[in-house]
Parts: structure tokens; sequence; C-alpha cells
């Protein structure tokens, strides 16, 4: 789950620079969105209900963390609707509060491994020459190792907490972006459009920041939104591994790991099983609509 | 000053002096371009520009003529050496007395745009498409001029106006894909003049559209430049667009120069067998023709070195000191009797026949062996 190179490339592929443009431009980029599918539509209205939840979390449920051992392992019922766990913290609560941590950790994990890989590849790519070739194989080294074993090793040497989860999988994330925006980036560089703002005096700096790379970023985004999903499944696999979230903090991964000690109390594996899968998922139904209105725009 | 360091009474005369030496500096080429070459690294040394040297006056309409390929282009943004890596340049390039090869990366970027504007030959791809119309003019105004805010986009709107976009201001929020290419390419003039270059550089700005707006825009940069008194190079392969706007025109061949004349005695007294074929393989409106003469042949492989003149092997008029000798551009008085070999290149440059085109150069002709002037096929063509 960690390993998206091909993915990556395969949109990489399809992927021009975006022509769509300005007031127009929000308009047009709605009217992508709009679902096509049924899965499309399920996708969008999932991930916009589970969001809203775990943002309202201190309105629907009680605290996560406090414990009523009289009321340990119990049943889904009334009181605790997805039942409790072995100390008698409801689980209902912890969903929806661990929710907050494992979408922190993929908007996150998104964000900065977007902006060092963005950063780092444009350069690279813009620059071209040695310095490209070195940027490069700095980024080759990182991509050697497997993902997970680098995030495992990173989040061992830095202790379980959410932010070394971000951290590590930001870590070993951000190659795979620094490779695909030096690839658009090379393509655009060498558009007419480049050479004429050169023409008019513009220097490499607004030239790389100006030109070339908002024209590379159009497949980005999709990749980018697409990758919260796997990003929150990547967080918690680190969890599950113990190394990621520690308790008592909530987060879906750790809830699973927890859940393991106790066999016969099946909610307690299934409600956080079920929360990760259904929001990963969503996050990929959704995704197509990004996928496609990028390709949209762009065959305009 | 020459002609008045020897005159006592002029010299004394300090305020006569400095009206001389005014009038001296505007008859002071604005552009002094001395054996410039380029050469391009690929699998092999490929010499597209020939070490050719040339002069242009302020506010003077210079055409470049020649085929794909005949280093016309390359020449032309070497100057400012908008050439990928794997070009590199020598020679000189003097712009209003200053060395432009020597600047930094630095100084350079102050002088395009803001000395030489350049005006690319597809509009389709030269406008960045993921910004306004109107953020691309205010940018290249912030840069060389400091407006801001409202200021810019004023003058962004009256520099759209001027070349003749409609509804200029609430144009200026639409992106390049909303605009027509002749639109496109109204804007780009607008963007290349806002600086008030002394020097735009048009590389054949009218191929991509279509013949109506071809002539509009060439209507229109004749009438830009003439208003801020710009120097233009205007580089192209169609004779029919620089007959119109153009007062001399450089024919340009293997990346060499070799022919320079005015633009009316290119067209009527045409003095090198290429330019004698170019415009024999023009359609003629007035001359019922079952088949349009071609030239046979290839232009010569650049990456190989030229014995002789490059265009003996396609020429008719070829004579055997064609095969041995690369002729230099020289007066055609002279290159008419050159054909013996008793005219060695030093007796011509003796004699003064050997020259660069400038302003006040006589017809100049690359050639052992040129076209009498009767043989001129362009009757019938007068330049508009």
């Amino acid at each position: 789950m960690l390993s998206r190179s091909k993915r990556l490339e395969e949109l990489a592929v399809e992927g021009d620079e975006p022509t769509f443009g300005s007031e127009g431009r929000l308009a047009e980029a709605l009217g992508g969105i709009r679902p096509r599918t049924f899965l499309e539509a399920y996708g969008i209205v999932v991930i916009i209900l589970m969001t809203a939840a775990i943002l309202a979390a201190p309105l629907l449920a009680g605290d996560p963390i406090d414990q009523d051992l009289s009321v340990a392992l119990t049943n889904p019922t009334a009181d605790h609707w997805l039942g409790t766990d072995n100390l008698g913290r409801d689980i209902w609560a912890r969903i929806l509060y661990g929710g907050r941590n494992s979408l922190l950790i993929g908007v996150f994990v998104i964000l900065i491994a977007g902006t060092i890989g963005i950063v780092y590849g444009a350069i690279s790519g813009f620059v071209g020459g040695v310095v490209d070739g070195i940027m490069m194989r700095v980024v080759d080294i990182f991509l050697s190792f497997p993902a997970i074993m680098l995030a495992l090793l990173i989040s061992a040497a830095l202790g379980p907490k959410i932010r070394t989860v971000i951290i590590a999988i930001a870590v070993a994330w951000w190659p795979f972006y620094a490779r695909l925006i030096r690839g658009q980036v090379i393509v655009i560089k060498q558009r007419e459009y480049v050479t004429a703002s050169r023409a008019l005096g513009a220097g490499p700096m607004r030239n790389l920041f100006m030109t070339v790379l908002p024209n590379s970023f159009g497949v980005m985004k999709t990749i980018l939104i697409l990758d919260i999903g796997y990003a929150i499944l990547a967080g918690s696999t680190l969890s599950f591994l113990g190394l990621g979230v520690s308790l008592p903090t909530p987060e879906w991964g750790v809830m699973i790991r927890e859940a393991l000690q106790f066999p016969n109390a099946w909610w307690m594996v299934l409600s956080p099983g079920i929360a990760l899968m259904l929001f990963v998922s969503a996050m990929n139904f959704a995704g197509g609509v990004a996928t496609r209105s990028v390709h949209e725009i762009h065959s305009r | 000053m020459r002609s008045t360091a020897g005159n006592p009474q002029v010299a004394a005369g300090s305020a006569a002096v400095a009206a001389v030496s005014v009038q001296e500096t505007e008859a002071e080429p604005l552009i002094k371009v001395r054996d410039l070459t380029v050469e391009f690294r690929t699998q092999s040394l490929v010499r597209a520009v020939h070490g050719i040297s040339y002069a242009m006056a302020a506010g003077e309409h210079v055409g470049l003529v020649g085929e794909s390929g005949s280093g016309k282009s390359a020449s032309a943004l070497a100057l400012v050496r908008l050439l990928p890596r794997t070009a590199t340049v020598s020679g000189s390039v003097e712009l209003a007395g200053r060395e432009l090869m020597t600047l930094s990366e630095s100084e350079l970027r102050e002088v395009r745009g803001g000395q030489v504007g350049i005006v690319y030959q597809d509009p389709f791809s030269s406008l960045n498409p993921v910004l306004t119309i109107g953020r691309q003019i205010t940018e290249v105004l912030t840069r060389h001029k400091g407006m801001r805010g409202d200021e810019a986009r004023t003058e962004a709107a009256r520099l759209l106006d001027g070349v003749g976009v409609p509804n200029a201001v609430d144009r200026l929020a639409d992106y390049p894909h909303q605009f027509s290419g002749g639109m496109r390419q109204r804007t780009i003039i607008a963007m290349a003049i806002s600086p008030e270059p002394s020097v735009l550089i048009a590389d054949e700005p009218t191929t991509a559209l279509d013949v109506t707006v071809q002539a509009q825009i060439l209507e229109l940069l004749q009438s830009l430049t003439e208003q801020h008194h710009m120097a233009m190079l205007l580089i192209t392969h169609d004779l029919g667009v620089i007959a119109g706007i153009t007062q001399r025109v450089m024919v340009m061949y293997a990346g060499r120069i070799v022919e320079s004349a005015t633009t009316e005695d290119l067209f009527n007294r045409a003095s090198h067998p290429y330019t004698v074929a170019l415009h024999q393989s023009l359609p003629r409106i007035d001359k019922r023709q079952e088949r349009l003469p071609t030239i046979q042949g290839h232009p010569p492989d650049l990456r190989r070195a030229i014995r002789g003149c490059p265009f003996a092997p396609r020429c008719p008029r070829r004579i055997e000191r064609c095969k041995n000798e690369d002729p230099p551009l020289m007066s055609v008085e002279i290159a008419r009797q050159a054909a013996s070999p008793e005219w060695t290149l030093k007796r011509i440059k003796e004699e003064g026949g050997e020259q660069a085109p400038g302003p006040e150069s006589p017809h100049l002709t690359a050639c052992w062996n040129p076209p009498p002037p009767s043989s001129s096929v362009a009757d019938g063509w007068e330049p508009t």
C-alpha cells in the first residue's frame, strides 16, 4: 500500500499542462468534479459525511479516553453504539476522535511530502544538467529503500507520536512527487511560452514559479488528493505495527492493533476496520472524479 | 568628430562640437553585429550561423529572409542569447554602444524585453496558458517599468486597446485560450512593445496566422514601430511579407548573408542567384504558370565544412571559382568583375569591395558571378 509509483506513472503519462481559466476556472473545475457514476457519487457523499462527523466529534460523542472498567468489553448497546473496548472506553467516540488523527496524518503527510517533493523535483528538472543528475540520484537512493521500511526506521528512531508518523511517511513519499513533477517540468520548460517569458526579461525564479510550475501542476493535483487516502492507510499501518500513534491516543490503526488481543470482542476490530475501509475506498472512488476533471480540462 | 578635428574654428566653439557629436551619435548605427557565429553541439557540430556582420540604424526596418535552417532565427535570438544550452555564440553584438556578448545573465535580463523585444512565430504557444492576459501584460510592466496595481492594469488595458483588441478592459481577465490567434499575436506584440524597446525582433510573426490576419498584424507592427521609432528586424521566409514594410533586406543562406539591398533593389535587381531563384519560385498573379519553378537540390549539410560557395551545387550560374572559394559579401559592382581570379580576396578588400550590410551600405552580394540586372525576374513584383 506504500508503493503507488506505478499508478502515479500511469497518471503522469496522460496529463499535460492545463488550459483552463479564470472566473470560468472555478465553474469549470466544479463542472469537472460533478460525479458521473454511482460509485463516484457514493465516494463523495461518504467523504463529506465522514469528514463532517469527524470534525463534529465533540457534539456526537463523549470522551474517547474516559475509562469505565465496569462496562469493559460490552457489545454494542444503546449507550455505547459500537460497544466498548477492554478499558470500557466508548468505541464510537474513539472512532470519531481517532478519525481526526487519521485525517490529520493524511492531510499533513500530503502537504509536507507534496511541498518538499514539488520544490525539489521542480528545481532539479528546471536546472537540469549535473545538478539534476545529482538531485535525482538522491531520489533514487530514497526510492531504493522499500518505502514501508524507511517509514518504519524513522518512526522507530523518533518514537511513537503523531508527528513521527507524519514525518516518517512524508520522508518515504516525497521522492515519488519529486520524480513526477521533475518529468512534467522538463516537458514544460521547453514550451515556447517559457522562452517567450525569458525574452521579456523574466529571471529563472520567476520563470520556474510563475510559468513552469503552474503549468506542470495539473496531474499532481489529482495525485495529491488521491494520496490523502493512501497516507491515512499508511499511517494506520505504522500504528498497527506499533510504530505510530501510541495509546491512549485514539487512531484507527492503533485501535485495530489493540483489538487483536481480544479476539472474542469482534466489535473492537470491526469498527475501526470498517471506518478505515469506508474512508479510503471512498477516497479512491471519488479520486476518479478528480482524475477525470483534470484530463477533461486538458483535452479542451 | 573626425571631420571636425582638423577645423580650428569648429573646435573653438564647444557648442558647435556638441551639436556635431550629437549628429554623429545619431548616424552611429543602433546595432552593430560583427562576426556572429552560432554553433550547435549535437551529435556533431552544426554551424548554423557563419560569422555574419551587419548594422541597423535606429527606427530602421530590416528584413531577414531565408529558408528553414538558413540560420535567420538563430542569428536573431543569438543577439540576446536566447538560444538553447547546446548553442555556442561568438562574435560581437553592440547595442547603442554597449557590448552584449560580455554581459552577465542578469544584465542581459534587463536588455531582453527592455531594449530588445521579441515577437515569436507561434501565438498559440508563446503565452502562458495558466495566467490571465492582464496578468501577463502587467508582469512585463512591473518588471521593466516598475508599475503596479491599478496603474499597471490601466496601462495594460491601454496597450491592449492600442493593438486593436476590442473591449480591452474586460478582456484583461481572459485566459489565452479564450483569444483567437490574431488576438494572441496582438497581445504578444503589446507585451513586446510595452517596455518601449529600441529594437523589435519579429521572428516570423505571421507564419501561424491566416492571410487576412497576417496583413493586419504586419500593419500593426509597421505602425507601432514607426510610432515608437523602434528598429525592427523582421525574420521571414516569405518575400511577400517583407515587401511592404522593410527598407532593407538581408538574404541568408547556409548561415551566411548572401545578399543585402534596399527592398526595392532586392525586388528589381536581385543580384544573387539564390535570391533570383527565390523570386522565381513565388506564385505570380499576373502570369499563368503550369508549374511553379523550384530550386533544385537541397541546402548544404551544415555539419560538414563547406568548400567554396554553399549555393554552388544548386546554382545555374556557377563557375570554376565557386567550387573552391567562398565568396565574401561584396558590392555588386566589384562582384560583377570578380569572376576573374585576378580579383583576389585581398584586392577586393583593398578596393573597399567587402562590406557588412548597414544603413548606408550599397547593394551587396556574395557571388562570384552575379546575374546581370536585366535578368531580374522580379518585374511585376513592385514593393507595395
